[in-house]
């Protein structure tokens, strides 16, 4: 398991204004597909100095039928270093008149991290109008203080959900003019509104009637197709630190000084390492050995108190607590290396296995939620440090595959992380199996996974008890009544790691015997399903993993019967893939060879309906039928 | 393992004034654990093999009461706990949270003292190093108004750490005497819990769950307690206090199987109640009440006693709703759809009403209570007999019917009586069919609220029936196979269920999954919901079906297609409890279809009719063919939702043979 952590949440704030909510001012062309349309919202930044700046934010929607309601809810987070001023709710009826309005005092007052996290001072307002009544229009308005800049704000004016268009959204960012407000823009037409008045510049985007937007599968990252705007500062200042990011180069800088003096051991534990380090001869095996000893001696705890959202513990505290998040056992593994006599780096990356792009190299800001290390070389060694069982060097699903910034001696570096290819991420499977004269199923299954395949039954070997991978593998199949024995694992650590894993199963009527026939499904596991096709395609097809699966079945079926009818080999071999099965009967015994291989690639949406084809085209193949008559 | 909420229940009720002793000669109490030693490292227990992450080594829970200044007397929780941490997947157990009441006042605010907290690890030489926490290592935060937690993480801790921690609770909340959990996730070596209760207070103990106690001992013991009155003076309480001690040697882990109404029912779990407290002999205050005393006192409660107002604020939005109907039970109709669909339960679940009713149909939202006590209102004031009742939900735990314990009750039902025939009805979910209960109500019985008459109404998993019944028809289209429909009308429940669900997530990702829910060659097209918005009535789905059968030699088709049991939901091979399902069912298949022409039937699946128990189950498959078409039937009808664990194999094997079953086939031949 590996642990995120929490400074970067999107900021919702407002302004005064007098809207009208009539519900009958909404255009058609909003309400098709719609659960939710939001009326109107601005989000504006006001940025006084370079620690200081206010956010305001105000937002309505209105609520058309009952699965609009979760967006009554109201959610804001304020800590030390963004302090909440006022928040304010308002509920309208249709006809645009206010009903009910809300003060901080009535709203809920929750903290994050109570019975989750270990310790953190970010708290949350909240509230909902569950009305019922609809349509009905909620509005909220708030104001966030931030004391220290870093991590600014970001619009997102539009929304995944699926039942969410939008009237009207605007963001409004005022800065000194001697500022240097940084900002990058995606899908937005045209320039910002700039206008500056004394000392004052200020920076307007507007969006008005975007409709729903409904998501497709396999679509690319929302920057291609959705409006967004990302400010940053040039200098900045926060908790007595300051900064320069223009440059990652002065990202990194910062971050130096943010570490700097919380590299030091003490002496106890540079004698442990020198102990397991010293005797070994090459850079691989002392990693090896010291990222063994910081998975065996520490554990995750999450602390974020104030600045210590970005600082990470002192070493020594580490040491002597043998916990911290993800900041402080990376810091704690970078001054291990370094006590070892190895270089190594504090990494800055945004984790998560649905991110497509850590970073936009072109304009460097704070978009980051986690901390790993690196040992830099030709071929160099990442670390996960918050987790106990991890490969050394293996990324994943997790931080694989993305930009991340490198704290060097000198500054930050952009570097990418590992990207893994379909000859890492293999699912290979042989199973030996007997079919009885009542149709039960009795099969040994040896399955090795490798690379992001090995990430599931990683975390069930690791994270889970016999008794609970029992009932896990007792559940996983979609087979009639089965029973999962003899679970087994052999781990191999690697750069791609590796997992075989080994399990019999009894499933009683997996054959079907219907009077003298028998009906036997020869590819037991793998069955790929259908695409819908049922919408025109509107986006590229983006597949983000690459993928092996070769599966080998034999059966033994009782002696006494003869073949009916067989389903035919298919080969199918196209720019999406490769994909095989093949049977070969030989007396009562069926070998079936099932291959399946995807590669990562980008496809123009035009080529949507072939995909679907060859999908569906797998998914037939995967599910034939062998028959089998009892000889008279 | 310490409880707060006290609204679980209990298979035996005993004053504690009853004196039992049943100490076993070698179950020897504990005053304090004896001190670390190497072989604590290494334990070996009939409870603990590989499955344990963690096992808890000892847990000792002290209860105990003081006077202090507030003329009262203060309770003293002092607990201690030892746990060994055998792998990593344990190490969440190595931080500790503690839930402590706060009020405004130092004598409404509860204490938390004398923290200890040392990690053990055996080294390598065989000696033991210890890690204390430090004081600054203990956090607080803000939960709610009236709700802190401590928490705090030990330092040093790895695979095979011991940890140890000892605090002391001082609070004023005797009327929710602390109570003892002595199962939970992780196995008990050893869990005692003593308390001493002073001869002012006499409380009802509960104990449940199906470990038996090594130690269950109650005996006297002369006591005297001095309260000091704020104004000065003091008072000396004296007499024979009762000392309670019960322990639990190997406790297993607990594990929750599917079909359980509420793990708490069956853990191993002690409670009390106060049932009298007697500051002197002319000073005496019953808890514990008659039902009718505790039936008058609640409606004498806030917003209970409103009902009895005469609340002409309701009348022009009544006259409104009712309309020009007359029909006693179509006005309620009217009344019930008027609440369900225009207030908000936003509150939860509760009988203690938030706010006045008034303020209830203003503002259009409430919890449980004040929805459901503002439709009692309503409906009396135009005439109609509606008495609330109240319940405990099934999430909540079994109640005592016969003792009044209010803490079980948790919900607020509305029995209505019309001229000929009695109705319980719940306004307070959204999409609720008239007449059904939602199905965590459905916990053996409630009780009306009715000064004159306070009686208890029925409401068993047992006496409700969720009946479906899907029908397909397929005929012989002569163009490219057979084409038809599919009808299915979901019960009471499911249909409420599936409501919920195509509001939340709409309706094309239901429809996509019927879709998909088929075989290849059988193409779904028209799919159409019935009644999505008339809650009363059953909700139904419609749509053509194609099978398209190409021109291969024999065909085969599993006639129940997606309506099959797949699964047999019954995984583990043995159960401690029984099974409790939400509802009887009664599960109606019918399959009309044309042999298509050209074909012949080669095989079919053979009829078969089967019981479960003597008259619990029936399970009745039925084909046939008169040479043009088929028909099947197939019919799934439990008799009962309550099954002892004695049945637990007969009904698993019930559900292995239907799944089979099911997964039959019919071949067609064509004709040569």
């Amino acid at each position: 398991m590996k642990y995120i952590l929490s400074f970067l949440s999107l900021c919702f704030s407002l302004v005064v204004y007098a809207q009208d909510y009539k519900v009958s001012l909404i255009p058609d062309s909003l309400k098709e597909n719609a659960s939710v349309v939001q009326r109107f919202e601005e989000e504006r930044v006001v940025i006084k100095s370079i620690d200081k700046a206010i956010i305001t934010h105000k937002c309505a929607v209105t609520i058309l039928n009952e699965a609009g309601d979760r967006y009554s809810t109201f959610e804001i987070e304020y800590n030390k270093l963004r302090t909440l001023n006022f928040v304010v709710g308002r509920l309208f009826d249709a006809d645009g008149k206010q009903l009910k309005k809300v003060k901080e005092k009535e709203m809920a007052d929750q903290s994050e991290a109570a019975w989750f996290e270990f310790v953190s001072d970010s708290r949350k307002k909240t509230y909902s109008f569950y009305h019922k009544s609809y349509p009905y229009t909620v509005e909220f308005e708030s104001e966030i203080e931030l004391h220290g800049i870093y991590h600014l704000t970001e619009w997102r004016p539009m929304s995944f959900s699926g039942d969410y268009s939008v009237q009207q959204s605007r963001f409004v960012v005022e800065a000194p003019s001697d500022y240097n407000l940084r900002y990058k823009q995606f899908n937005y037409p045209t320039q910002p509104v700039i206008t500056t008045s004394g000392s004052t510049s200020t920076y307007y985007w507007e969006v008005f009637n975007q409709p729903v937007f409904k998501n497709e599968l396999w679509q690319p990252s929302a920057e291609e197709y959705m409006t967004s705007v990302v400010i940053a500062p040039t200098k900045f200042s926060v908790g007595g630190y300051t900064g320069d990011m223009s440059t990652w180069d002065g990202l990194g800088k910062f971050q130096l000084t943010l570490n700097k003096g919380r590299n030091e051991l003490p002496d106890n534990i540079k004698q442990e390492i020198h102990k397991l380090a010293d005797k070994l001869t090459t850079k691989q095996e002392k990693v090896e050995a010291l990222y063994n000893y910081l998975q065996l001696n520490t554990r995750y705890i999450s602390i974020q108190l104030g600045i210590g959202g970005w600082q990470p513990f002192e070493a020594k505290f580490v040491a002597e607590k043998k916990y911290g998040d993800c900041k402080a056992l990376s810091n704690y593994m970078v001054s291990i290396l370094k006590e070892a006599g190895i270089d190594a780096n504090y990494v800055i990356i945004k984790a998560g296995s649905h991110i497509k792009q850590g970073l936009w190299k072109d304009f460097p800001a704070p978009y980051f939620n986690h901390i790993i290390c690196c040992v830099p070389d030709k071929d160099t060694i990442w670390l996960e440090c918050t987790s106990q069982t991890e490969s050394p060097g293996y990324m994943g699903t997790f931080t694989g595959n993305r930009n991340a910034l490198i704290v060097t001696e000198n500054g930050g570096v952009v570097a990418h992380t590992p990207v893994y290819s379909a000859n890492d991420n293999k699912t290979i499977t042989n199973v030996s199996a007997n079919i009885a004269e009542d149709g039960t199923l009795i099969a040994d299954v040896n399955t090795i996974y490798s690379g992001i395949a090995q990430e599931y039954p990683h975390n069930l070997y690791h994270g889970n008890t016999q008794k609970e991978r029992d009932e896990y593998y007792n559940h996983k199949y979609n087979l009639p009544t089965y029973k999962v024995e003899n679970i087994s694992y052999k781990e191999t650590k690697g750069k791609i790691p590796l997992m075989d894993e080994y399990l019999s199963i009894t499933s009683s009527g997996y054959a079907s015997i219907t009077g003298k026939r028998l009906f036997v499904l020869p590819n037991l596991f793998s069955k790929i399903d259908k695409l819908p096709t049922d919408k025109p395609r509107k986006f590229d097809i983006l597949i983000d993993e690459s993928h092996t699966a070769i599966d080998t079945i034999t059966l033994t079926i009782p002696k006494g019967f003869k073949l009916e009818s067989t389903p035919k080999n298919v080969v199918l071999n196209n720019k999406f893939g490769f994909y095989s099965i093949e049977y070969n009967v030989k007396e009562n015994i069926i070998t079936t060879i099932r291959t399946h291989i995807e590669n990562e690639n980008r496809f123009p949406a035009s080529d949507y309906l072939e995909l679907a084809k060859f999908y569906d085209q797998m998914y037939k193949a995967d599910r034939a039928k062998m028959v089998f008559v009892k000889s008279e | 393992m310490l409880i707060t909420q006290f609204t679980r229940k209990l298979f035996s009720l005993t004053t504690i004034y009853f004196m039992v002793t049943c100490a076993s000669g070698q179950n020897q109490y504990i005053t304090t654990p004896a001190s670390i030693s190497e072989k604590d490292f290494k334990v070996s227990s009939p409870v603990v093999d590989s499955n344990a992450n963690a096992v808890v080594l000892v847990d000792l829970a002290v209860v105990d009461f003081e006077g202090n200044d507030f003329a009262n007397v203060t309770m003293v929780l002092t607990h201690t706990e030892r746990i060994l941490i055998r792998n990593r997947n344990a190490f969440e157990a190595a931080t500790i949270k503690i839930p402590i009441k706060t009020g405004e006042y130092e004598s409404n605010t509860e204490t938390f003292e004398d923290l200890e907290a040392t990690t053990y690890n055996l080294e390598e030489n065989g000696t033991i190093k210890t890690s204390k926490l430090n004081k600054s290592e203990l956090f607080e935060e803000k939960v709610g108004k009236y709700l802190t937690v401590k928490k705090f993480t030990f330092p040093d801790v790895k695979e095979g750490s011991i940890l140890e921690y000892k605090y002391t609770v001082r609070s004023p909340y005797w009327d929710q005497l602390y109570g003892w959990r002595f199962q939970g996730r992780y196995p008990v070596l050893w869990g005692q819990y003593q308390i001493t209760i002073p001869p002012m207070f006499d409380y009802l103990n509960t104990k449940k769950g199906y470990v038996k106690f090594a130690i269950d001992s109650i005996y006297k013991e002369h006591r005297s307690y001095t309260v000091s009155f704020p104004s000065g003076g003091q008072k000396t309480h004296e007499g024979d206090a009762v000392v309670g001690i019960w322990a639990v040697k190997d406790c297993p882990a607990f594990k929750t199987e599917p079909y359980t109404s509420s793990p708490s029912n069956y853990l191993c779990e002690i409670n009390f109640f106060l049932n009298e407290v007697h500051w002197s002999s002319d000073q005496i205050r019953k808890y514990v009440k008659p039902w009718k005393e505790i039936v008058d006192d609640q409606l004498k409660r806030p917003t209970y006693s409103d009902l009895t107002e005469s609340n002409n604020w309701l009348n022009s939005d009544l006259k409104k709703i009712e309309g020009t109907t007359t029909d006693e039970e179509q006005v309620v109709r009217k009344v019930y759809n008027y609440v369900r669909d225009n207030f908000a339960n936003k509150k939860g679940k509760t009988i203690m009403p938030s706010q006045p009713l008034k303020k209830t149909f203003q503002s259009k939202e409430g919890n449980v209570a004040d929805i459901n006590l503002l439709f009692t209102a309503m409906l009396r004031k135009i005439g109609i007999d509606a008495d609330p009742v109240m319940l405990g939900t099934r999430e909540n735990g079994k109640v005592h019917t016969s003792t009044p314990l209010m803490r079980e009750y948790n919900y607020l039902v509305v029995r209505v009586k019309l001229k000929d025939k009695t109705i319980l009805l719940d306004a307070s979910q959204n999409m609720l069919g008239f007449g059904v209960l939602p199905e965590d109500c459905l916990n053996g019985s409630g009780r009306v609220l009715n000064s004159e008459l306070p009686e208890t109404v029925p409401m068993s998993a047992d006496s409700v029936t969720e009946k479906s019944s899907t029908l397909i028809l397929l005929y012989d289209d002569s163009i490219e196979g057979l084409s038809g429909t599919c009808t299915k009308y979901f019960g009471n429940y499911e249909s409420f269920n599936l409501r919920k669900t195509l509001t939340g997530q709409g309706k094309e990702k239901y429809i996509s999954y019927i879709s998909k829910s088929y075989p290849s060659d059988i193409e779904i097209n028209n799919i159409a919901i019935d009644s999505e918005k008339l809650y009363d009535e059953p909700l139904g789905i419609r749509y053509d079906m194609q099978w398209k059968m190409g021109d291969d030699e024999t065909l085969y088709l599993n006639p129940v297609f997606n309506e099959g049991i797949k699964k047999n939901p019954f995984v583990a091979s043995e159960r401690h409890y029984p099974v409790e399902m939400p509802y009887k069912k009664d599960n109606l298949f019918v399959l009309n279809m044309d042999i298509p022409k050209g074909y012949k039937v080669d095989e079919l699946p053979k009829s078969l009719k089967a019981k479960l128990n003597e008259n619990d189950g029936i399970f009745e498959y039925l084909c046939h063919s008169d040479g043009t078409t088929i028909q099947l039937r197939c019919h799934l009808v439990f008799k009962k939702a309550t099954f002892p664990s004695d049945d637990y194999k007969t009904l698993r094997e019930f559900y292995d043979m239907i799944a089979k079953k099911e997964a039959e086939q019919i071949v067609l031949k064509k004709i040569k």
